[in-house]
């Protein structure tokens, strides 16, 4: 299928096959150079590499730490891939592949907070479409290793931590204790008044959609932890300057004490295991020194991480949009070798429109993803506000639809485990859900667009950009 | 006037002379049910275009343009829409056959013929589909015969937008053999004032009559009023349709964005998921039909690509209609409100879009053999 142009052709191809020689792990970032890339975020090609990153990972269904770490990017200034953003969703907390050394959590309001990757329990989670979901325990594990899957449960049935057997970090203050779950196994009832920020990106809203406590035994309850962690609501700026990054030293110069640059790319101190396992994890010097230094979580005030959040969600979604997109191409060229190989009534079934028509469709939801991603890695800063909704809710709707329409063409082979198509579907559904999911962000680009009494000024922008 | 070359300084320029609130834009963004009054209104606005300089950018010189590329013109329009014009009317075929006209049409006609088209005086038909050639337009069967400095063409043509209006039709006729399918095609400039035509309006389900029946009986057309080379009709029509299917969606959807926004004020909050949606198709248009412009300007052929903005333009004018529906009933009921005639005139089209300019089903045939190789 020929939907895209040459160069980001070139660029979608060398990722595709970086990542098939690399199966999965993150060293392909460096081969890639794709950590260069992230420095590069003001160059509109260095941009299209770089999204074409995560286009090719839905296409080879593999996850790497790139996610994390360009979430992260707008937050701090740091060596390639230490700092891993976690992603919230409902209440509870996710990361994406393995980790930096430290996670940032952001509370929308409150500022982000950077911990240390040790202080955190990860629990990886049996995510179908090779999403390597990790929810974040914000608590160390008093017993042993994370668990990592359902057979946690003790042979009773009972959960590992019985008393603070919540799932989701619950971190909505007090106005939430009588939502979803049940009070007495609930643990933050007990701490009101040391809730911390509401991380639910989409308000109150959803917290009724947390996951069903007592039931998910391998999570653990954090409120207590989040609140040792965080303290109170950061009001205060740190003493850093207003700069989009948060240097980590504190110092608002690029130069490093013994010359270096900051975020050297490749050149850098290597990070090289990316294990999970924190006090094992060599991690880069500056960073080291930083946890010397401060010895703890580093707040981000709100002043900083409210610019930060803003473009974060911004780069997270158009890169969920274009694995998920990567992911319905996968999907569909396996429809279409399908239908070119199946015979029915003597003849390929892509003889018959019905079948053609679904795959053309297909295409078409595709075609759509790929014209309005692009239009957002072009944009960029200068695209409309709230345009990287549209790209992420575009993304998952058609995503979703184009995995629908293969799975007719494919027939019932392709409702088998044994076959493939089912894992790009998942994949789909899986990232559809991450950083606001298709159906929240249309009802929500819906209610906006209502009560501003206006659409969207896309066309407007596209042709003020055209000139430069 | 040189600045206005470069699209910046076009576009603030036009932005400004706009906010002055001249009288011709403000005449054309009136509701106006009347196809023969809208297209009176609107030739005074193009007149007034082109007297002030600015519907003559994004066309060459040599016919009657000040420079520039396809981007002023999709500026232009997305500014008058903008300031409430609610569409092209049957101006919409200035960038349905114009551009094809200019690339491949004689330049002496073109010389004195495309100036009073830029400026509202004379119109354009397309004569392509026939009783007995729709979506196989390559099986149409209207003649033309070498004769005395030039052709005599017969036969007829239906679904002829805008006829009724216009001074000229491209006419697609048959120089080969019925069995030259689409080899044996050339495209005629034929002046629908000649002797032997006559033109009969169609009145439309929506009230308007802007379809025509077209029928030619030996009508003398001079040797020199040729579009692409003689036999090299279909590539003529292929040029068009990458037009009509592609950039032309750019314009169509600007007034989608300006009738959705029309009615948000009556929207019900329970229905806002489909209003996203609908505001995630006019993205979908925005962004490809985008492309399609930038492929234009830099002389790359859409091809078959152009066959997803055609669908894609097609979602979103359904959506859109479909939300203005759901959310504001009068439109089913009344006529005597001309803002409620015009909204239901549109919501009535939106229903065909489906079928014009390529039924849908052709596109996605397209699709799947040309983009997906079935």
């Amino acid at each position: 299928m020929s939907t895209i142009a040459a160069t980001d052709d070139l660029f979608l191809d060398s990722a595709r096959q970086a990542l098939q020689r690399a199966s999965g792990s993150d060293d392909v970032l460096s081969s890639l150079g794709w950590w260069d890339l992230l420095e590069s975020l003001d160059d509109p090609e260095a941009r299209t590499a770089l999204f074409a990153l995560f286009r090719a990972q839905g296409r080879e269904l593999v996850t790497t730490a790139a996610l994390g770490a360009l979430l992260a990017h707008p937050y701090v200034d740091t060596a390639p891939g230490a700092v891993t953003a976690t992603i919230p969703r409902g209440s509870t907390l996710f990361v994406l592949g393995n980790p930096g050394d430290r996670l940032l959590v952001d509370r929308p309001d409150q500022g982000a907070t950077l911990i240390d990757a040790g202080a955190v329990t990860l629990t990886p989670l049996a995510v179908p479409g090779e999403v390597a979901l990790q929810r974040v325990t914000l608590a160390p594990d008093p017993v042993g290793p994370p668990p990592t899957d359902q057979a946690t449960a003790e042979p009773d049935g009972h959960t590992r931590h019985p008393d603070r057997a919540v799932a989701d970090l619950d971190l909505d203050g007090p106005a939430d204790t009588d939502g979803a779950i049940t009070g007495s196994t609930r643990p933050s009832s007990q701490h009101p008044d040391r809730a911390v920020a509401d991380l639910d990106l989409d308000g109150p809203a959803d917290t009724d959609r947390t996951t069903a406590g007592s039931t998910r035994p391998s999570s653990q309850h954090l409120d207590w932890v989040a609140a040792d962690l965080a303290g109170p609501p950061t009001t205060a700026e740190p003493a850093l300057g207003d700069t989009r990054h948060l240097n980590l030293d504190g110092s608002p110069t690029t130069a490093e004490p013994d010359g270096n640059t900051r975020r050297g790319g490749l050149d850098g101190p290597a990070d090289t295991d990316r294990t999970t396992t924190g006090s094992t994890r060599p991690s880069s010097q500056h960073l080291d020194s930083v946890a010397a230094d401060l010895g703890g979580p580093v707040d981000i005030g709100e002043g900083i991480a409210e610019a930060a959040r803003r473009r974060s969600l911004f780069l997270g979604r158009v890169a969920l949009a274009f694995d998920m997109l990567g992911a319905a191409e996968a999907a569909l060229a396996l429809a279409t070798e399908h239908a070119l190989a199946r015979e029915q009534f003597g003849q390929p079934i892509a003889r018959f429109q019905a079948v053609r028509h679904l795959l053309a469709w297909a295409t078409t939801d595709c075609a759509a993803i790929e014209a309005v991603a692009q239009r957002a890695v072009a944009l960029d800063e200068a695209a409309p506000a709230g345009f990287d909704e549209v790209v992420k809710a575009l993304a998952g709707r058609n995503a979703r639809r184009a995995c629908e329409r293969t799975l007719q063409v494919m027939g019932a082979i392709g409702f088998t485990a044994e076959h493939d198509h089912h894992r790009f579907h998942s994949r789909v559904l899986a990232l559809d859900a991450l950083l606001g999911s298709s159906a929240e962000l249309t009802r929500r680009l819906g209610t906006r667009v209502r009560k501003q009494q206006t659409g969207l000024d896309l066309p407007a922008r596209l042709l003020a950009a055209a000139e430069q | 006037m040189s600045s206005l070359v470069e699209l910046p300084g076009y576009a603030s320029a036009f932005e400004a002379w706009l906010a002055t609130g001249p009288d011709a834009v403000a005449a054309a963004a009136e509701p106006t049910p009347s196809f023969e009054t809208r297209v009176s209104l609107m030739s005074n606005l193009m007149a007034t275009l082109f007297h002030e300089g600015w519907g003559r950018y994004g066309w060459p010189e040599a016919v009657g343009g000040l420079g520039g590329t396809i981007l002023h013109r999709a500026a232009m329009w997305e500014a008058l829409a903008r300031y409430g014009v609610p569409g092209m009317a049957l101006y919409e075929h200035l960038e349905v056959l114009a551009p094809t006209l200019v690339a491949l049409g004689p330049p002496a006609f073109l010389a004195e013929a495309m100036p009073r088209y830029l400026a509202g005086k004379e119109r354009w038909a397309q004569g392509f589909s026939e009783p007995g050639a729709g979506s196989d337009l390559a099986s149409l069967r209207t003649r033309a015969v070498p004769v005395d400095g030039g052709y005599a063409i017969s036969g007829r043509k239906i679904w002829t937008s805008w006829a009724r209006y216009a001074t000229w039709c491209l006419v697609l006729a048959r120089t080969g053999t019925v069995e030259s399918r689409h080899r044996g095609l050339t495209a005629f400039i034929v002046d629908l004032r000649s002797p032997g035509v006559e033109v009969h309006a169609i009145t439309q389900a929506n009230g308007t009559d802007e379809l025509a029946e077209v029928s030619f009986d030996e009508v003398h057309v001079p040797a020199d009023r040729i579009v692409g080379e003689l036999d090299g009709g279909w590539a003529v029509g292929m040029h068009i349709l990458s037009h009509e299917r592609g950039t032309f969606a750019w314009f169509h959807h600007l007034f989608l964005h300006q009738h959705l926004a029309g009615s948000l004020g009556v929207g019900d909050p329970a229905d806002d998921s489909r209003l996203g949606d609908a505001v995630l198709d006019l993205a979908a248009t925005t962004a490809t039909s985008y492309a399609a412009l930038r492929a234009h300007e830099s002389g790359r052929p859409l091809g078959p690509r152009a066959a997803f903005t055609k669908l894609l333009l097609c979602e979103a004018e359904r959506s859109t209609f479909d939300w203005i529906l759901a959310n504001d009933g009068d439109l089913a009921l009344g006529l005597d409100d001309p803002e409620i005639a015009v909204q239901r005139q549109g919501y009535l089209f939106s229903r065909i879009v489906t079928v014009y300019g390529g039924s849908q089903q052709m596109q996605l045939e397209t699709i799947a053999k040309q983009v997906v190789k079935l």
